[in-house]
């Protein structure tokens, strides 16, 4: 154990001295606050507060409408899996997903390779179920 | 030198109280503690009542280096064996330099190390969220402990604690062993444990294994008091509740004994 250490920092009353440290948000996006104006009836500081909260709903991106998306059963279940681990959701998964595709173009040519593979294999797939059906019913 | 992170990955789960009472448990006994406040809240550095001044060196400046190591250790005042590196608000900024670096997650690890040979045990209060900042803290710790409230909150707190430690593990940045998981605010009705809190340390010890859960923190306002009084829980008159910091206070100086064999 050395002492010499614990020594100079119990006696250390002259201690070097650094640079103010800044703790501030200045450089951070600004945050949204919701209006503190003070009211003057419940009904008025009601309609400020949801006036206030409208105008931080619109500057949030519109959601598009709801769209079915159908996956194969075993990446369904894996992406369910780990959205349900990381607690997101599947949109917001893919949405980030794709996001990060955009931004890294050698990923974004796998992922394109890889899906378009997998819809070659899904209009494959789609074929054979109509002659499938085809021979059935001429049987 | 052994680190000892105490992380969980959601607030209010007990961090601070551990690091805080296991410090000063571990002082009382002897062993030369250095406590690393490594949360931006710096809770710990104003439970252990040392007063950050401006200009003065915290772990900010320890780990980019802009002091020496020393400098940015401080005594404190009660404890001849207790010893801290404070932080404050600031280090937040610490943030954009781990994550620049490369190397983030070991950052912390390096900077203590000339700390090696003058303390035996090293204590970090890691912050309550998957930041740069928190896998440093992993990066340096030997062991970890982690808090869990005895509520579903908690129990995904550990999960979640847990999924990030092995995959800090699997990235070969980390080799820190689970040393327990400590049961914290477990309610308790005169002699029966509620029937949530009875589920929670169950689920625990289903996840972890029952020789790795701690001795729980019972709920109870006399640790809060003795937070804010600066003393000890004997001192309060309520020795039975230090328990769970004795029990992990000698499984520690069992592995520092080991660690002495091994040298």
């Amino acid at each position: 154990m050395s002492e010499d250490m614990l020594s100079r920092i119990r006696k250390k009353s002259q201690r070097i001295s650094v640079p103010t440290r800044d703790a501030s948000l200045a450089d951070e996006r600004p945050m949204l606050e919701l209006a503190v104006e003070p009211a003057q009836s419940s009904t008025q500081s009601r309609e400020l507060e949801v006036r206030s909260i409208q105008e931080e709903l619109d500057q949030l991106p519109a959601i598009a409408p709801r769209r079915q998306v159908r996956l194969e059963s075993e990446i369904e279940q894996q992406l369910l899996e780990v959205c349900s681990r990381e607690k997101v959701t599947v949109e917001t998964f893919l949405e980030a997903a794709f996001l990060a595709c955009t931004s890294n173009h050698e990923l974004h040519l796998k992922v394109l390779a890889e899906a378009k593979s997998r819809l070659r294999s899904r209009k494959r797939a789609g074929m054979l179920r109509r002659l499938k059906t085809q021979l059935e019913n001429i049987n | 030198m052994l680190t000892i992170a105490s992380l969980s990955l959601s607030g209010g789960q007990g961090k601070t109280s551990l690091a805080l009472f296991l410090g000063k448990k571990l002082a009382e006994m002897g062993c030369q503690v250095l406590m690393v406040d490594a949360d931006p809240q710096a809770n710990l550095t104003t439970y252990l009542g040392h007063d950050v001044e401006q200009n003065s060196p915290t772990l900010l400046e320890v780990i980019k280096k802009a002091v020496a190591l020393e400098d940015g250790i401080y005594s404190l005042s009660g404890s001849e064996n207790l010893f801290l590196i404070p932080a404050d608000d600031a280090l937040d900024s610490i943030q954009d330099y781990l994550s620049s670096s490369g190397t983030g997650a070991t950052i912390l690890r390096r900077r203590l190390e000339p700390a090696e040979g003058t303390f035996e045990i090293c204590i970090i209060d890691s912050p309550p969220q998957r930041s740069q900042i928190c896998k440093s803290t992993i990066g340096a710790a030997d062991y970890i402990v982690v808090p869990a409230e005895t509520t579903i909150k908690g129990f995904g707190s550990l999960m979640r604690t847990l999924d990030s430690l092995n995959e800090l593990k699997e990235l070969r940045v980390a080799t820190a062993e689970l040393l327990g998981v400590l049961p914290f605010r477990d309610r308790w009705i005169g002699q029966n444990q509620t029937s949530e809190s009875r589920l929670c340390v169950d689920a625990m010890r289903q996840e972890v294994g029952a020789d790795l859960i701690l001795p729980s923190i019972r709920e109870s306002e006399q640790y809060k008091k003795a937070i804010t009084k600066g003393t000890s829980l004997r001192e309060l008159g309520y020795p039975d509740l230090e328990y769970p910091f004795e029990i992990l206070a000698s499984k520690i100086t069992g592995l520092l004994q080991k660690e002495k064999v091994h040298v």
